[in-house]
């Protein structure tokens, strides 16, 4: 009877979690043959950033520096996505994790938690402040003998 | 001309659209990026994306909020012709949120696109960005 009740336990909680709708949403959009072209080598360039929240404040959109300004509180949802998904590639790209380089917005329970698909990540602004994170994504190109490349930059969440 | 499928193209375009940040007569809010920075894209992140492709290249474009929840409908209305299209590249409707066409003309020129952002109950707005495409043998 124990297990049957930590089971269950553990499936209300991935349900929870899948039903989040976070107010503020980060896209990051990667051109992902770019990548690849770079060998590991740190970039500036070939991934990009956008948030729904420009009209609150946000600054640097489309580019690797995206500065995000949220509400505090709030959710926030980071996607990514291969620029050419609809095509015949095959190329993949999840985020593999966060870490923070100054500040704490998030502070640790609100620390972006993978969801179902590695490409969909959820945190919280738990704090008011400015941090600067690292997000880290693996792009996988091609599909007989898929290559990963891992790439992580420094952007910023302002709470306010 | 058949509709191109997006599986045929080489090149994707994606426009992203903070809907929270959309008025009437602004591109504000909108970013454009492709798949092609190793040929020799440039401004990706802007609406004055320019996309380089070689001659003949089928392109896809598709246009996708940046908040994935967003409750509402986003649709490319239309695109303008532009010499770079050549006799029969024009891009035509896929579905509602992608376009396909072919670069069948030598030179570099701005094509229009206008999309739709109808948020549900809302009253939509209509916008239009005009990107170039670069067209060259490679």
């Amino acid at each position: 009877m124990m297990m049957i009740n930590e089971n269950l336990k553990v499936m209300k909680e991935e349900s929870t979690a899948n039903s989040l709708n976070p107010l503020t949403a980060i896209e990051i959009a990667v051109d992902t043959s770019y990548v690849a072209s770079q060998n590991g080598n740190n970039i500036s360039q070939g991934i990009y950033m956008m948030d729904n929240q420009e009209a609150n404040g946000s600054s640097g959109e489309g580019t690797l520096e995206l500065h995000t300004c949220c509400n505090v509180g709030s959710l926030i949802g980071f996607k990514c996505v291969p620029i050419n998904a609809l095509g015949t590639t095959g190329d993949t790209v999840e985020i593999t994790g966060f870490t923070i380089s100054q500040g704490s917005v998030f502070s640790a329970a609100g620390q972006p938690v993978k969801q179902s698909n590695g490409s969909y990540w959820i945190g919280q602004a738990l704090n008011t402040g400015t941090q600067t994170y690292q997000i880290q994504i693996k792009v996988t190109v091609g599909i007989l003998h898929p290559v990963s490349y891992f790439v992580n930059w420094d952007p910023f969440i302002t709470a306010q | 001309m058949a509709n191109i499928q997006p599986s045929e193209c080489g090149v994707f375009v994606q426009i992203w659209v903070d809907t929270n940040a959309l008025q009437n007569g602004s591109t504000t809010g909108v970013y454009l990026v492709d798949s092609n920075h190793n040929n020799g894209s440039s401004a990706e992140g802007t609406v004055n994306l320019n996309t380089n492709v070689s001659t003949n290249t089928k392109v896809c474009w598709q246009v996708l909020n940046t908040n994935k929840n967003w409750d509402g409908e986003l649709s490319i209305q239309n695109f303008s012709n532009s010499a770079v299209f050549g006799a029969g590249g024009t891009p035509t409707q896929v579905d509602q949120s992608t376009w396909t066409g072919q670069a069948q003309a030598n030179g570099a020129a701005t094509y229009g696109i206008t999309f739709n952002a109808q948020p549900a109950g809302g009253t939509g707005i209509s916008t239009t960005v005009n990107p170039v495409l670069t067209v060259s043998n490679k």
